[in-house]
């Protein structure tokens, strides 16, 4: 936590140094800048997906859960980072017309399931204790490497559950019953234990919110499908193999996650602001008291997507040589460089500093060529003083 | 700080030299280090029936002891190889099965193990901390392959005495060449069949887990293992969303290490790994009308266009029986010169006809295309292929939750006596009495196939019966009995057994679906080829046909593999001799669901809310009404 506080005081330190003395334009050039330089304060993202339900007609639940884990995979965390709990095998189930397909809709568009899936606890693994033994790290020994949640304090966790649950509890596979302080002493074992530094905890089952009433750990943001008292319902019903394909939140949900792309600024605020009661069939909820960050400034793929250090593009972006030029970084940054974003419609207006991948380095160059040496040496003098003052603070 | 330094270029010695004295002798050998070959082999089984097999082997050098323990892995996967060196394993065989294998129809599969769930069996170094060293692997080979494996526990597993004994091991004939080859001293090969003599020297575990599903979840990770993962070749054809539209199902993993026998081994063994993957398409879920102008694209929605540039050979090889109503439609150039009248073969080596690099001369394809059409006379399906030769049924018996039986068929319709080796193993909840064994012989007629022509039985007494009772909540009952079941002739067990009460606790979250029983194993030696008589004389273009054993197929692979060297046209398949040794292989009977007696799971919160109910109304009264105290009110006002 210190190290990555102190990491990004440095960052906006020796920002507000550089910028002024070479970007001509003020305030908006400074807020790209800004933006695109923001560290996330987390350095690896893991997943927990659940589905608690077990039998042919539960098929939405493993719909819903599958359609997280496409999302999350898609957005950029891999399998080893993402633990599938499935209580129930329906893609190969003889009841199912199309063997090894699981779709959210009817149409058949999406198949959640696909060609490439593993899934890490399923059938009778999937039980309140080995739930609770995964999130707090109690394991057995002999446990193999993909079924162990082997976060660190520097970890996003997103925690998906879903099943039929009911007043501050949710049932697994029909048998067992996990109640709301279960997790929420859980969370605390892990907060102590240092194994997360902030927890998405989504959950899809009647009277959802009442599961995380009862959290007391810091840095996790919960939202749940339905208020106390409401039932989650189901979505769209597939009349070839007789069951309901998805539930109402989760679908919309999804909805709005399959236009999101790992580049994507988008927040959770705007992903709040899509909920419709109406369509949902019931009252969303969402609990914040715990986490330190407004939400219009948590990227939904600071908890679906991974972080990433190298991102790849399709764009053609013209290198210009550093020296040669007398370039400013506002012209680097122009809009021009951006992929074409398909989120147009459904998202907020981007920043125009998510198409910069391929060029900050670049930009980077520009920047500091142009600056004569001692005022270099004095910046950085400037920020060795600083951290040294820091750190003996510290 | 000087100390340490030295401590350190010690250490970075201590590393290399190990790795270049295991240059050295990688440099000696000949052939190189890793080989991969991948097979697929399409069957029609009858006219509705199209049988799909994909072969992956790789052979490599594994060392075993702790004196090496860095590997370069090249095309064995890491994996695997760090699971055998750990765990002490000799020879394991993991297989994911749905569907029923239909013995009666499509006579003896590829792949003998054909559960219709999980099944493991392997060999282990006996040592003191087996039962860790299990846990172990069962633990990690369920982490690989997502699927519950760790369930597999004392209530399961099995050490089998008579059944599982030597693997059938294919009369390979690269297997062979690859031994010439190395450099490999008398001694080490006296050692090693010396140790696969003594076959008692590992220790020998099987298990099957009954209710175990097999899914794309379990293909990705096997898929994975491959050294072109699903890029290139044969696999790129694995598609799943057909994969699993079959009939039969059946995916393998067999690693067997050359000393797998023996409990010491060579500390550079070589290693072998298959991975199999059996399936049975049907006719009419594919849609398929009357021929296909491209087999591999009605069977798999895919098309074949590259062949895997890391396997030393790329094969596809069709068996048409010549009783069957398909034909296939390709020049003279692809029939392999087989001693096996009853069957034609055509082998088309993907890496010269989809490689532009090896065949200059001709036009390479950009994808292979396999013609197979069905022949204007519709012969009944029947004739195409005959039954195995040797079959077991099992059945449940009785009714009610307190008590049940077994009724196990088992059928020889060869013209001789057949040495078998029946195996069962049942959960302890199943409280097997012994006593109540009874086998009888009845004699098959020749026509009607499976008519049991008089209805006198005679007793009949098996040559060894082995009996492991159960223990409660712990080890199964084993029954192993060896019979030679005479020719032509049926075979009637028949056992008696209790249904025990399971704990609240032990009971599974869907207990009212009952439980599954894992299928019986029936070991039997045949001769390879073995002439199957049951509907001879009633058929006239069948009579003559041959059952292909496992052993069979596998040596068909193996042969179809040293020919692969030789240039493409006029290609003769030369056949390993058929060993005068008979073939082991295993058929598996049904599995069953038996119901329990199952308690009703919503009592315990009855009995907690009426106890409750009770207390907090005699409790509370009786509490009230001692501790309040009485004062009669009003006196004083109203006087």
């Amino acid at each position: 936590m210190a190290g990555g506080r102190l990491l990004t005081t440095l960052v906006a330190i020796w920002l507000c140094w550089v910028m002024p003395t070479t970007v001509t334009s003020q305030g908006d050039s400074h807020q790209k800048v800004d933006t695109f330089f923001r560290q996330p304060t987390h350095s690896n993202n893991w997943a927990v997906l659940v589905c608690t339900s077990r039998f042919w007609f539960n098929y939405r639940h493993i719909a819903n859960t599958l359609s997280m884990y496409r999302t999350v995979k898609r957005l950029g965390i891999p399998d080893s980072n993402i633990i599938l709990m499935l209580a129930d095998d329906v893609a190969c189930n003889p009841r199912n017309k199309s063997p090894a397909t699981i779709y959210h809709h009817p149409s058949q568009a999406i198949d959640l399931y696909g060609q490439n899936v593993e899934v890490d606890y399923r059938g009778y693994d999937v039980t309140v204790e080995n739930f609770i033994r995964l999130l707090t790290g109690r394991v057995k020994p002999d446990t193999p490497r993909s079924k162990r949640l082997l976060t660190d304090d520097k970890s996003n966790i997103f925690i998906y559950m879903t099943g039929h649950g009911g007043d501050e509890f949710l049932k697994f596979q029909d048998a067992e019953e996990i109640s709301s302080h279960d997790i929420a002493d859980a969370f605390a074992q892990m907060w102590e234990k240092k194994r997360y530094h902030e927890i998405l905890f989504v959950i899809d089952t009647c009277q959802a919110n009442t599961m995380y009433t009862h959290f007391y750990s810091p840095n996790i943001l919960a939202m749940g499908s339905s208020r106390k008292g409401e039932n989650s319902y189901s979505y769209l019903h597939d009349h070839d193999i007789g069951v309901s394909v998805i539930d109402r939140f989760t679908y919309f949900n999804l909805e709005y996650l399959e236009n999101v792309d790992m580049q994507s600024r988008a927040t959770f605020q705007d992903l709040i602001d899509t909920y419709d009661t109406n369509r949902i069939s019931s009252h969303p909820g969402i609990r914040t008291d715990l986490f330190p960050r407004p939400l219009d400034q948590v990227l939904l793929t600071d908890f679906l997507g991974a972080v990433q250090n190298v991102e790849l593009t399709t764009k053609y972006v013209n290198l210009v040589p550093a020296k040669a030029s007398r370039v400013s970084a506002e012209t680097l940054l122009e809009p021009s460089s951006r992929p074409v974003a398909k989120e147009a419609q459904s998202s907020p207006p981007i920043e125009p500093t998510t198409a910069t991948t391929s060029v900050p380095l670049s930009t980077l160059h520009a920047v500091q060529d142009h600056m004569p040496w001692s005022q270099r040496l004095a910046q950085l003098s400037l920020v060795v003083g600083l951290a040294g003052a820091v750190a003996l603070s510290l | 700080m000087r100390t340490g330094i030295y401590a350190v270029a010690l250490a970075t010695l201590g590393l290399l030299l190990p790795v270049t004295t295991a240059d050295a002798t990688a440099t000696g050998n000949a052939s190189p280090a890793d080989t991969f070959t991948e097979q697929l082999l399409i069957h029609p089984l009858n006219a509705d029936k199209f049988l799909s097999h994909f072969d992956f082997t790789v052979t490599a050098p594994l060392a075993l002891t702790a004196d090496h323990p860095e590997q370069h892995y090249r095309l064995f996967p890491r994996l695997i190889g760090q699971i055998v060196q750990r765990y002490g394993i000799r020879e394991f065989h993991l297989t994911f099965g749905q569907g029923h294998w239909d013995y009666e129809r499509w006579g003896y599969p590829v792949e003998p193990s054909t559960p219709p769930s999980l099944e493991l069996w392997a060999r282990l170094v006996p040592s003191e901390d087996i039962e860790t060293r299990w846990n172990g692997f069962t633990n990690a080979l369920s982490g690989l392959f997502c699927a519950s494996i760790n369930f597999i526990d004392q209530t399961t597993l099995v050490e089998p005495r008579l059944s599982f004994r030597s693997a059938p091991s294919p009369p390979s004939a690269a297997h062979a060449d690859k031994h010439n080859d190395e450099p490999k001293s008398d001694h080490d090969n006296a050692r090693n069949h010396h140790g696969d003599g003594a076959g008692a020297t590992t220790v020998l575990r099987h298990a099957l887990l009954a209710k175990e599903n097999v899914c794309t979840e379990n293909l990705t990770p096997w898929t994975k293992l491959l050294p072109c993962q699903t890029k290139a070749g044969l696999t790129t054809l694995l598609n799943s969303y057909q994969l699993y539209d079959t009939d039969y199902h059946s995916m393998g993993i067999h690693v067997t290490l050359d000393c797998a026998a023996s409990a010491t081994c060579h500390p550079e063994a070589h290693v072998t790994l298959r991975q199999t993957l059996s399936v049975v398409f049907d006719r009419v879920r594919l849609g398929l009308d009357t021929g296909t102008p491209d087999i591999l694209d009605t069977l798999f929605k895919r098309s074949l266009r590259s062949a895997c540039p890391l396997a030393t050979s790329s094969q596809l090889a069709v068996v048409v029986p010549h009783a069957s109503p398909w034909q296939l439609t390709v020049g003279p150039s692809y029939w392999a010169k087989a001693p096996l009248p009853q069957y034609g073969i055509a082998v088309f080596d993907l890496q010269a006809l989809l490689s532009k690099q090896q065949n200059q001369q001709q036009q390479a394809l950009s994808s292979l295309t396999v013609p197979l059409q069905q022949s204007d006379s519709l012969l009944p399906p029947t004739t195409a292929h005959l039954p195995a030769g040797v079959t077991v049924h099992r059945h449940i018996t009785g009714q009610g939750m307190e008590r049940g039986g077994l009724l196990v068929h088992l059928f020889n319709r060869l013209d001789h006596a057949v040495s078998t080796v029946y195996m069962d193993a049942l959960p302890w909840y199943l409280n097997v009495h012994l006593h109540t064994l009874r086998i009888q012989r009845h004699t098959l007629a020749t026509t009607p196939a499976n008519a049991v022509s008089d209805l006198a039985s005679h007793p009949f007494s098996p040559t060894t019966t082995l009996f492991q009772p159960s223990q409660d909540h712990g080890r199964p009952t084993v029954l192993e009995l060896q019979l030679e079941i005479p020719a032509q002739s049926l075979l009637t067990l028949s056992l008696n057994f209790d249904k025990m009460f399971l704990k609240y606790t032990e009971h599974p979250p869907d207990a009212n679906r009952g439980f599954n029983v894992g299928s019986a194993v029936l070991t039997a030696s045949l001769p390879p080829l073995s002439t199957n008589s049951a509907s001879r004389g009633t058929d006239g273009p069948a009579s003559s046909s041959q059952v292909l054993t496992s052993c069979d197929y596998r040596t068909l692979l193996a042969s179809l593999l040293t020919s692969s060297v030789s240039p493409m046209p006029n290609r003769s398949v030369m056949f390993a001799k058929p060993s005068a040794q008979p073939c082991l292989t295993r058929v598996y009977s049904e599995p069953f669901l038996v119901n329990l007696p199952t308690p009703d799971f919503s009592m315990p919160y009855n009995v907690i809310a009426f106890t409750c109910t009770v207390l907090a109304f005699f409790f509370g009264s009786m509490f009230n009404a001692l501790t309040r105290g009485y004062v009669v009110l009003g006196r004083d006002t109203n006087a």
